[in-house]
């Protein structure tokens, strides 16, 4: 991305910055719900330092990479098996590929009734929800290998957990890796949907809580917590990205 | 591959995750007590188990009492059937659809008087809507469909001239309530305090009803809810728990207005001290009332939530206060 591109990115978001400050002070949008982005800023600076945003927001990071963690993991060895044997795959695909589209607000509540509704259940679908892509970039990393590749492992008499980990990871990983970075953002947004609907704690629970106490400030307070985390997130992976493909690129030409 | 590069970036994340996660329940030195788990909304109708674990109430019957916040109905009874929850604040009407599905609950105690003068039917002035009869072909925004406000605003409609199937219903959160009425998205709604005080300010906005006042006055929606099993094993639990929920409830009572119990209200609310003052005063309710929850299961059965009946007097703990 070139310089100016990324300006005018900026200048978007901050021309509709300013109609949401605009819109709120006139008439434009009337209602007690839609505060100034003002007053939205002085209380997300508010929150932070009393620590009403800021422990809300720990516990739903805490939370989010419990569950990114033990899903991306998963995801990847189910992959690298499924992508390994089509028996396995076959096998697999149609229970993937079922499980997959149900929303989560729609799995909570029976889940509820195996897992309870404390961070067991929460982390369950995070890591349920970050599963699906790293299952399907994995597989497709893997069948992108190239032939000759695994023939040559053949051809030397590797084993099978060798080839897996030696050859078929490292060379799925450029896939693996924006399988990760799909999966974080999926990971925030079901981690506050979870937090909203069996929730107890994070800035899931802490939106509700603060429509009902009226106080939209603080509210969009947290949305824009949101905002900038999920910003902040997709950058690092970013960063990660290119470093990891920039390293594996120089492994490969030596 | 850098592993130990994402690591550096990764590792102290997910150790501050871990540390977050596996944090063990706050540590009690009284370790004797025994631990009672109990899923309640952020509202009002529950302040008095705060004023009691507040207080010391519940830990001077033996009791620890560890809230659990939740803000979705989706979330009670099946806590409760699964044993995540021990008791769960919940309202009569999803009790009681619980119990035709075989759900085997238990009413242990009622929570605030009020709800029938603080819940209203909120319409735009100036579209002159007055009855149940001129909501036909109408929109109506209910918190929740197949509850008890969706219950009470059909029976309203009926009873004050109109057909509640030519009524639409639409399920939007109290909180957003207001919007959808200003917005012109929904014609009618059936709001709940603070929202409803907030909208009766405005000029532009006419409440036409009291829903549960009209249709039955004596209605009480609030409940705190065990499921049959825990109660036959915990008995002296629940006990133990209305004991001390009585002496909360004393307390709550006379001490209304008391800058105490306004910081334990916005405490667990997160609401400015200011709205909490600016609400009605609900003092507790003592008891059951048989003949009320007999009520409500009739008007289940009239608007077709019901198929049979239930038989209420076993789903009140006869050991209530």
């Amino acid at each position: 991305m070139t310089k100016t591109n990324r300006a005018s990115g900026y200048v978007l978001v901050l021309v509709l910055l300013a109609a949401w400050e605009i819109s709120a002070r006139t008439a434009v949008l009337p209602s007690t719900s839609w505060p100034r982005l003002s007053s939205t800023l002085v209380q997300a600076v508010v929150g932070t330092i009393s620590g009403e945003l800021l422990s809300p927001w720990l516990s739903t990071l805490g939370r989010m990479f419990a569950g990114y963690a033990i899903g991306s993991l998963l995801g990847v060895l189910a992959g690298l098996i499924a992508g390994y044997s089509s028996a396995v795959r076959r096998t697999f695909n149609p229970l993937v590929e079922t499980i997959r589209p149900i929303p989560t607000p729609a799995v909570i509540p029976p889940l509820i009734l195996l897992l309870g509704i404390d961070d067991g259940l929460k982390i369950f679908v995070i890591s349920l929800a970050v599963f699906f892509p790293l299952y399907i970039n994995t597989v497709g990393g893997v069948d992108s290998v190239p032939a000759a590749l695994i023939q040559t492992g053949r051809t030397f008499r590797t084993g099978k957990v060798r080839t897996t980990f030696g050859i078929l990871l490292p060379a799925a990983l450029p896939s693996v890796i924006s399988g990760l970075r799909i999966a974080i953002g999926l990971a925030l947004v079901v981690t506050v949907v979870a937090e909203m609907t069996a929730g107890s704690a994070g800035l899931g629970y802490y939106l509700l809580q603060m429509q009902f106490a009226m106080r939209p400030e603080a509210m969009y307070a947290a949305v824009l917590y949101l905002s900038l985390t999920g910003y902040v997130l997709n950058m690092l992976l970013q960063k990660i990205q290119s470093h990891v493909l920039r390293t594996w690129g120089l492994e490969a030409s030596t | 591959m850098k592993l130990d590069r994402i690591l550096s970036i990764f590792g102290p994340a997910l150790c501050a995750a871990a540390l977050l996660v596996l944090q063990p329940a706050t540590a009690n030195a009284q370790t004797e007590l025994t631990k009672v788990r109990i899923g309640l909304l952020p509202i009002d109708d529950v302040a008095p188990v705060h004023v009691g674990i507040k207080k010391g109430f519940f830990a001077a019957e033996g009791l620890q009492v560890e809230v659990v916040p939740s803000t979705g109905g989706a979330v009670g009874i099946p806590a409760l059937v699964s044993g995540a929850l021990d008791i769960t604040y919940g309202n009569t009407v999803s009790t009681i659809l619980a119990a035709q599905q075989g759900l085997d609950m238990r009413f242990i105690s009622m929570t605030l008087r009020g709800a029938p003068d603080l819940s209203g039917l909120i319409v735009r002035k100036s579209d002159g809507i007055k009855t149940g009869a001129d909501l036909a072909g109408k929109t109506v925004a209910v918190n929740a469909r197949n509850g008890v406000v969706w219950l009470y605003t059909r029976a309203w409609i009926a009873q004050s001239g109109g057909d509640p199937s030519k009524v639409n219903f639409r399920e939007i959160p109290f909180p957003q309530m207001p919007d959808a009425l200003a917005q012109k998205q929904v014609d009618a709604v059936f709001v709940v305090d603070p929202f409803r005080s907030a909208l009766n300010r405005n000029p532009e906005y006419e409440q036409i009803a009291l829903p549960y006042k009209a249709v039955q006055p004596t209605l009480q929606v609030g409940t705190y809810i065990v499921s049959a099993s825990y109660l036959a094993k915990n008995k002296a639990v629940v006990d133990k728990f209305l004991k001390a929920l009585q002496r909360s409830n004393d307390w709550y009572d006379a001490n209304l207005r008391s800058p105490e119990r306004i910081e334990i209200s916005a405490g667990y609310t997160g609401a400015k001290p200011e709205l909490i003052r600016s609400l009605a005063d609900r003092p507790s309710l003592r008891g059951i009332n048989e003949s009320d929850l007999e009520k409500t299961m009739q008007q289940m059965k009239q608007q077709g939530l019901l198929k049979k009946d239930v038989e209420i007097q076993k789903m009140i703990y006869n050991g209530t206060l």
